[in-house]
């Protein structure tokens, strides 16, 4: 069935690119104990490392879009079974590298000082750090948030495929410039900061910081805004044509 | 019968109308040219039977099934192109593998023998290949693959005389052994003008021929001769095309030869296909 060897080929892809990705990272990881060995111990320390895991995703998801479309149209795979694919592979590498996130932080937390960005985040949840409904929120929120990013990467690979290379400039500079200048400078020059305080409220109540503190409400935004992404890019994909 | 039939297709791209109420049909079993000058239509065609493009308007089917983005029905469709969709840092052997997955009928080793045949090194990445070696793994990829439909667009790109001879003795081979339709698309007519059974002309986006080979060929002769007993015979004939050497003129006639005006210094001979489509292509 195509669905499945297109599973099996995204999969293969990103277990080529992981295998670089995770000798750096396990580069990084070990140079603390390296270091321990040979000048003795430091107070070494590691934290937020499994970000780079959402930002692999992300990546990947963008750089492998064209290249994956075409490999499927040229192989009697449509665009329909390549969106399937994509949403499954997502889901299956975000698991699979919070897994290996959650391994890491298992086996470099009895070596050093290992903090996860969830940890962080979230130090003043009223459940014990150490216990295994904690290991469960971390290994939820990490996924999703893979799956999440993976699906942005996913949406903007869509939407740089069917826009030409003014559109695509435009995109690229235009967007961070219009949210990180342009939107602060008219919310506060026209409406007093109003917007910016409720895009902040928005997210912190999506991250779960109101009314105390809940890592479930940010498992559930970051699979319901992938959702809402995932759908915007298989919406662009089902018409798409291949970009030169 | 089993065949791709293209229903009242046109294709826009902007303001450019690439291909105008094309109907056609590719019955199984034959060889078709497909002929048209550059930007005629001719990919726009194979792009829209192989999924690569949607129609503006109109519908194709393969086996009666809907060709648009249905794997089953392009799982019968293999479309060999000038453009490489495969990855650039893939390896030709990588190539042969995963087409193998996607087409569960592709003889690997036969892909393996043809490569060794055309001495193309399978450990090389598609990127590393030239002009004429991309074309070669391309070609014996599509020539390995067991779908009813085949379309080579541009088959022998870059290929040299010798690699292009081989090319068409293995398509004949390979047709002889299993019968099946192909369709090729080329501006190297001459070449394929002894292989082909069926001819699609397309000018500016229209289908204006599509019959049989034999059939075209026939429905016209040329006559050669001095200019002024070639002029004397063509009177009052249908005449689509001249080309004059000096005192001696070639003129290409559509209709029967009629042999009682034929002066004994006038020599027949059979319409040259790609005269014929010159004739037919030229503004």
């Amino acid at each position: 069935m195509q669905l499945s060897t297109a599973f099996h080929y995204q999969i293969r892809t990103k277990l080529k690119v992981g295998g670089i990705f995770y000798s750096i990272i396990y580069a990084i990881l070990l140079l603390p104990v390296v270091i321990s060995l040979l000048y003795g111990s430091h107070g070494a320390a590691a934290s937020g490392i499994e970000i780079s895991s959402v930002v692999f995703l992300m990546v990947m998801s963008i750089s492998t879009y064209k290249e994956d479309m075409r490999m499927f149209l040229q192989n009697a795979t449509s665009r329909k079974t390549m969106i399937a694919s994509v949403g499954l592979n997502c889901m299956a590498a975000a698991l699979g590298m919070s897994i290996i996130d959650l391994f890491n932080q298992f086996l470099f937390g009895h070596l050093y000082t290992y903090e996860t960005m969830f940890s962080q985040m979230y130090e003043f949840i009223t459940i014990p750090s150490n216990g295994a409904l904690f290991t469960l929120y971390s290994f939820l929120w990490s996924s999703m948030a893979c799956f999440c990013f993976a699906m942005l990467g996913f949406f903007i690979g869509a939407l740089f495929n069917r826009l030409s290379k003014m559109w695509r400039l435009l995109v690229m500079f235009g967007v961070p410039i219009a949210v990180i200048f342009l939107l602060p400078f008219l919310d506060i020059t026209l409406f007093d900061g109003v917007i910016t305080a409720s895009i902040g409220r928005a997210i912190m109540f999506m991250l779960g910081f109101q009314n105390g503190v809940n890592p479930l409400y940010a498992v559930v935004s970051f699979l319901g805004v992938g959702l809402l992404l995932y759908l915007f890019g298989a919406l662009i994909t089902r018409r798409a044509a291949v970009s030169d | 019968m089993p065949s791709i039939a293209i229903n009242h297709v046109s294709k826009q791209f902007n303001k450019v109308h690439a291909l105008e109420d094309v109907t056609l049909q590719f019955e199984e079993g034959k060889i078709y040219g497909l002929l048209g000058r550059n930007g005629a239509g001719k990919s726009t065609l194979l792009n829209l039977i192989s999924n690569r493009l949607f129609p503006t308007a109109g519908e194709i089917t393969i086996n009666g099934r809907p060709a648009c983005e249905n794997d089953q029905a392009q799982r019968l469709v293999y479309l060999m192109s000038e453009k490489t969709f495969y990855p650039e840092t893939m390896r030709v052997k990588e190539v042969f593998d995963w087409t193998g997955r996607f087409y569960k009928g592709f003889d690997k080793n036969e892909a393996i023998r043809l490569a060794h045949e055309f001495k193309l090194d399978i450990t090389k990445k598609v990127k590393g290949l030239s002009t004429g070696y991309s074309s070669i793994y391309k070609l014996i990829t599509a020539l390995c693959v067991d779908v009813p439909y085949l379309f080579l667009d541009e088959p022998v790109l870059g290929l040299d005389a010798n690699h292009r001879d081989m090319f068409y003795k293995l398509l004949l081979e390979s047709y002889a052994a299993r019968p099946r339709t192909i369709v090729i698309s080329t501006h190297l007519i001459e070449e394929i003008s002894g292989i082909i059974e069926e001819i699609v002309i397309i000018k500016e986006g229209r289908v204006i021929k599509a019959q049989n080979c034999e059939e075209l060929l026939s429905q016209g002769y040329c006559v050669s001769g001095k200019a002024s007993d070639v002029d004397a015979y063509v009177q009052g004939k249908e005449v689509i095309g001249i080309d004059a050497l000096g005192g001696l003129k070639t003129a290409y006639v559509m209709g029967q030869c009629d042999k009682s005006a034929l002066d004994a210094n006038l020599e027949v001979s059979k319409m040259d296909l790609q005269k014929l489509f010159i004739q037919l292509t030229n503004s």
